[in-house]
């Protein structure tokens, strides 16, 4: 005899991982058999495995039966009924949704809520490729010893009972969503379904791992089949456990990422190491579940002008290996599935970034100065001497700080002088007389050295790293303080050395330094006897001593990132601390106004690195604090030097002193929004005119106005004032007839007031009722704070000049950017 | 007739001045005599003395916001319309029973 009872699948996704779970958990109480028969396919899954369940791909409203027999078969029948009566309907709850601040996905972006995932951005940029899941594509050591059936069962049910208990005992003291996905693992470890599969494996004279391995590609198979987007996802969980078993059996799997095509990199985490073996050619993109906005691998990032968000919750499981996902690092979304409206939506962002990049083309090979003639040299902050050419192209006019514990770590063994040599000579050459600034070894702090065996500590940045190891690792940094000295024979070489908090470490490298350079003389090879020496400012002891310092040093470099940690006494790596170590607290602008002016009372040379350098709100504080020098990333420089030639130095001076007068960093924010100062723009110009547009509908056609402020640098944030017209439209549609609409906004993020005429190839159907499409879009963008009203009768005439046919006729039949401006200009008496 | 008027939209920006405009070329078109006054992002523009609305027939109040100085119509027979309805129909509105 056996039980049956029919029912409706009541599941949005499906029975899948959780589901299959909750209910296996109840089956395995009881001694009966319990399946479940799918009646659309025909399959019949063993309720008491997970993977037998979630092979059958029950979907929404597809029928099933279960069927119960067994000794208990009442007992079992009556539970699991009650189940699945009350209780199974909820237990598709969906994963709470992550990271929910501020993410604005732009109207013009028509996406559904399931088809992407936000993360905290780090790295701005844009990039559609295939996703590279890490640490996951794993080649596994296996031996292809068989021992015996019975010797190899016996270690696969050893592996399978110690990674259970491995995964138990990680399971306290974890989020709940975390928790879920462990608990899913445990059920796929116990499966029963996994261990047949696995035993006539090793019956057929298969070794365990190899059987592990076999059962693993098997079920992905099967769930490879499966409609459900959510039951493909379980495929990682166990390939996951997979890995866990035969690491149980053989130690660790040899995990080795390797890219053999552009992608977009997804894992939970990477260490600067990791990220370093990676081929950087063919890393498109970066998408972390964990990691910090200043951690070395972001730096890294950064340096190599990659897109990276992180925060990404279950990203490893959520994107799949070999997948086409857009990483739009500018929003902040990673996006998983591509309909034809958000390809479009691509193509036209491309679009806009090429139109900015010009507009900034020229500020590329001009020397930054500010309106009343300050120079402040902008200079680019490198990882390998490969990017040389690249950041000079860019606009860099030198290189203010050559990071070069990367050389380093990206190797097994540690590079050879010579080697080294030949890095910073090539640097050196291709900065043709401009400034190379190279900083000595920074090992330790979250820049481990393994070759090193530094011990582990509890407080790594404030412990061995640096400069402080130098003395015990004398053979090594002599290499490279040898190569630096060879190499400034060929270019304009500077030595900065890192960490520095006492006058004694500084004598005792420039004391190696005259050795080395001694050492050379005798052998007859070259270099520069004045190669300046410098020491970065991040240690706040070195504040205190600067005049102690001056004597010394031939120049500082301000490393605002360690500064800042140790000012404030945060760690950076801390999300729930790491804000308060903010650049524009009021205490650290004083502490910055004090290390300058001190070091330029004593005649000497002062820039900065670190993240500050690259913060284009932050530059009228730069400048006002007359840094000779910032060094940042290189893809931001055409804008800095743009920012700069904006700011007048007095002006700039006035700013810091009321800054560093505020009582909050929001307060300094407010005064730098407050002072934004911009070139003064025409209200209406021939860039802001398109006369063969191809949009499609009224968000492109908007989307495209406000693409053109961007382009023309008239806003940095676009889809701010996107939205802003998008709420005033909300209100009542501003299509006026005639083949005319007019959105407009008063906006905060707009820097100019500004029209945009576009005339559309295909009229635009603006609301569904009217008959009458739209031909011309002008819209109006009136700067929130304009208390001036400057243009308000500008676009009160246009308004009322609108309302009349030969105004409207002439836009109608003319096509020419600059007739239509001309014409504009006269109609709206615009001098 | 003798009208006087007022727009006034959400943004003040645009559709005030349209309205304006539409309500003064209608009103030449209709035969009707007219004075418009705006409130939109400038504030108020050609301003509605007493005099002025002491000698008119009727108010048209081409409004979507709470207008400013709304008192000075108390005692003149009012046509109230959309900004939307004095830009798209300007006729309509001039037809409108102008109501106390």
């Amino acid at each position: 005899m056996s039980l049956e009872y029919s029912f409706i699948c009541p599941l949005k996704n499906g029975i899948h991982a959780r589901p299959a779970n909750a209910l296996e958990l109840i089956a395995a109480k009881y001694s009966s058999n319990v399946s479940l028969r799918n009646e659309r396919n025909a399959r019949i899954a063993n309720v008491k495995s997970v993977l037998s369940m979630i092979s059958a791909d029950f979907k929404l409203n597809d029928s099933c039966k279960l069927i119960v027999n067994g000794d208990d078969e009442n007992a079992a029948y009556d539970t699991v009924v009650a189940y699945l009566k009350n209780g199974f309907a909820e237990s598709d709850e969906q994963l709470p949704p992550v990271c929910a601040e501020e993410i604005s996905i732009p109207p013009s972006l028509k996406i559904e809520k399931q088809d992407y995932c936000t993360g905290t951005v780090v790295v701005k940029g844009l990039s559609i490729a295939k996703a590279a899941i890490l640490n996951n594509l794993f080649t596994a050591n296996i031996p292809s010893v068989f021992i015996g059936k019975d010797e190899e069962l016996a270690k696969f049910k050893k592996a399978v009972d110690s990674l259970k208990s491995k995964i138990a005992d990680s399971l306290t003291n974890k989020a709940k969503t975390e928790r879920k996905i462990l608990e899913a693992h445990l059920s796929i470890v116990s499966d029963p379904e996994l261990a047949e599969k696995v035993t006539e494996s090793i019956r057929a004279s298969m070794n365990a791992g190899n059987a592990i391995l076999n059962a693993s590609s098997y079920f992905a198979d099967t769930l490879k089949n499966t409609q459900s987007e959510l039951i493909q996802q379980r495929i990682f969980d166990i390939q996951d456990v997979c890995t866990g078993l035969i690491e149980q059996i053989y130690g660790a799997v040899q995990k080795k990422d390797i890219l053999v095509e552009p992608c977009i990199c997804v894992a939970q985490n990477l260490t600067p190491n990791q990220f370093l073996n990676l081929d950087r050619r063919f890393i498109k993109g970066l998408v972390l579940s964990h990691g910090s906005s200043t951690s070395h691998t972001i730096i890294l990032a950064r340096s190599f002008g990659i897109p990276t968000i992180v925060g990404v919750e279950h990203a490893q499981t959520i994107i799949r290996t070999g997948q086409e996902i857009i990483l739009d690092s500018n929003i902040g979304i990673v996006i998983l599935r591509q309909s034809e409206s958000v390809k479009r939506y691509y193509l036209l962002e491309q679009r806009k970034l090429n139109n900015r990049k010009k507009q900034y083309a020229k500020f590329v090979q001009t020397p930054a100065l500010t309106s009343d003639g300050r120079q402040i040299e902008v200079a680019a902050n490198i990882v390998s001497s490969q990017e040389a050419d690249l950041v000079f192209n860019n606009g860099a006019q030198a290189i203010g700080l050559f990071r070069t514990e990367m050389l380093y770590m990206s190797n097994d063994a540690i590079p050879s002088e010579d080697q080294q040599f030949e890095i910073y000579k090539k640097a050196a050459i291709a900065a043709a007389q401009k400034s190379v600034i190279i900083r000595t070894l920074d090992i330790g702090g979250d820049k481990e050295l393994q070759c090193l065996n530094l011990e582990p500590e509890a407080n790594p940045f404030l412990g061995y790293r640096a400069v402080r190891i130098y003395p015990e690792f004398e053979k090594i940094i002599t290499a490279q303080l040898t190569a630096i000295i060879r190499a400034s024979a060929f270019g304009a070489v500077k030595m900065l050395i890192p960490m520095v908090s006492s006058l004694d470490e500084i004598v005792w490298v420039k004391r190696k330094i005259i050795e080395i350079q001694n050492h050379l003389l005798e052998q007859n090879i070259n270099f520069n006897n004045n190669m300046p020496i410098g020491i970065m400012i991040e240690v706040p002891s070195t504040i205190f001593i600067l005049d102690q310092l001056c004597n010394e040093a031939d120049f500082f470099s301000i490393g605002t990132n360690d500064l800042a940690q140790y000012v404030f006494a945060v760690d950076r790596e801390n999300k729930k601390i790491a804000k308060l170590a903010d650049n524009l607290q009021p205490a650290f602008l004083r502490v910055l106004k004090t290390i300058v002016q001190q070091i330029h009372a004593r005649g000497k040379w002062v820039g900065m690195c670190g993240e500050m350098a690259g913060q284009i709100e932050a530059m009228p504080l730069l400048v006002g604090l007359g840094l000779d020098e910032i060094s940042l990333g290189c893809d931001n420089i055409p804008l800095v030097k743009a920012a700069i030639h904006s700011l007048s130095f007095e002006k700039c001076s006035r700013i810091l002193d009321s800054a560093i007068n505020c009582t909050s960093s929001q307060e300094v924010r407010s005064l730098l929004a407050a002072n934004q100062n911009t070139p003064d723009f025409a209200i209406i110009d021939t860039d802001l005119i398109v006369t063969d547009s191809d949009s499609l509908n009224k968000e492109e056609a908007v989307k495209q106005a406000v693409d053109l402020l961007f382009a023309a640098a008239r806003t940095d944030k676009p889809q701010l004032i996107e939205r802003e017209v998008w709420n005033r439209e909300a209100v009542y549609s501003t299509s006026l007839g005639y083949g005319f609409a007019i959105p407009h906004c008063k906006s905060a993020y707009a820097k100019a007031n500004s029209i945009c005429l576009i005339k559309f190839k295909n009229p635009i159907r603006w609301n569904p009722q009217e008959e009458d499409a739209v031909k011309i879009l002008i819209m109006l963008v009136v700067k929130q704070d304009d208390s001036a009203g400057t243009h308000m009768q500008v676009f009160s005439k246009l308004a009322r000049k609108i309302m009349h046919s030969d105004f409207r006729n002439f836009l109608l039949s003319n096509d020419d950017a600059g007739v239509i401006l001309k014409f504009l200009k006269e109609s709206l008496e615009i001098k | 007739m003798k009208f006087v008027a007022i727009t006034a939209c959400p943004t003040g920006v645009a559709h005030t001045y349209m309205a304006a405009e539409q309500l003064l070329k209608f009103a030449k078109k209709l035969g009707h005599e007219i004075k418009v006054e705006t409130q939109g992002a400038m504030g108020i523009e050609n301003e509605l003395t007493e005099k002025d609305i002491a000698a008119a027939d009727a108010a048209i109040l081409a409004v979507d916001i709470m207008i400013e100085k709304e008192e000075r119509f108390d005692n003149i027979p009012k046509i109230r319309a959309s900004v939307q309805e004095a830009i798209k129909n300007p006729e309509a509105v001039f037809a409108r029973q102008p109501k106390n």
